[in-house]
């Protein structure tokens, strides 16, 4: 396996979308023994849970979550006509 | 010709609106503003529920969504995305094995990025990574999309997903890094 290869190997082991487990314990056992691939993993797993645990997460201004649902429920769009119709 | 209208809203709402967070922080980081992230959301939203009626029952209505948004986005909001030209990337390499060789270890690392930055120096520095590589952080580590989601969503191969994680994280490491050393949690 080239070594870019590997390196990417570890990056798909980390997200969990390896499931042979015996390309599991090869990249395991890699790990292990190479320090540059073990640079790579740890590198690989702090981003990944500084991103999920980390990255800041907004709520929907209430402004906005109003607007869209607005335009989208029927029965507020029925509404909306009818007194329109009736004020014209 | 309503009932059935308001039968079908109430449909959309259990199963569409629940996801307005994460597609409302998605607009937020593909637009960089709050006003546009707002329209692209009511515009996702519109066309979502047009659609909704012809919709599979059963469908992923969360990878169903983003990919409404993300068609939205793409014919009124994409500017000229931030392209990553080979030699930035050949630099971030750079630094990348240059830290690798230095003294420094993984769990040093981990002390003095995760502890030390700020939730905004994180976000600034998933915001400035470019879109190809920002796309799939966030579909990947935010919301926890399958790499064959992530493949179907932007249309590459799964080796393509995997290369542009593995690339985009090594930036994003050189991204926070830096701004450490700027805010002087590490010392040059």
């Amino acid at each position: 396996m080239a070594q870019e290869k590997i390196n990417e190997l570890i990056t798909a082991y980390i997200d969990g979308e390896i499931t042979d487990p015996t390309k599991v314990n090869d990249i395991k056992d890699r790990i292990e023994k190479d320090n540059n691939l073990k640079f790579d993993f740890q590198v690989q797993r702090l981003m990944k849970s500084i991103v999920a645990d980390r990255f800041k997460i907004q709520p929907t201004p209430k402004k906005v979550r109003r607007k869209v649902l607005g335009k989208i429920n029927p029965s507020k769009n029925f509404l909306t006509a009818f007194f329109s119709r009736r004020l014209s | 010709m309503l009932n059935k209208k308001i039968k079908l809203y109430s449909e959309f709402e259990r199963e569409a609106i629940p996801y307005m967070d994460p597609l409302y922080n998605f607009a937020l980081r593909m637009t960089g503003n709050k006003n546009d992230a707002g329209n692209l959301l009511k515009e996702t939203f519109k066309k979502a529920f047009w659609f909704f009626e012809k919709l599979e029952r059963g469908t992923n209505y969360k990878m169903w969504l983003f990919r409404v948004m993300k068609y939205a986005y793409l014919n009124s909001y994409r500017k000229k995305s931030k392209e990553l030209i080979i030699s930035d990337y050949e630099e971030i390499e750079k630094f990348y094995e240059n830290m690798k060789y230095s003294s420094i270890d993984g769990l040093q690392l981990e002390k003095e990025l995760y502890d030390k930055l700020s939730d905004d120096d994180i976000s600034d520095a998933l915001s400035s990574l470019p879109e190809d590589f920002r796309i799939i952080i966030i579909l990947c580590d935010i919301e926890r999309f399958s790499y064959n989601d992530i493949a179907d969503f932007v249309d590459v191969p799964i080796g393509v997903v995997r290369s542009r994680l593995h690339r985009g994280r090594k930036m994003l490491l050189t991204n926070l890094y830096k701004c450490a050393e700027k805010k002087g949690y590490i010392s040059k």
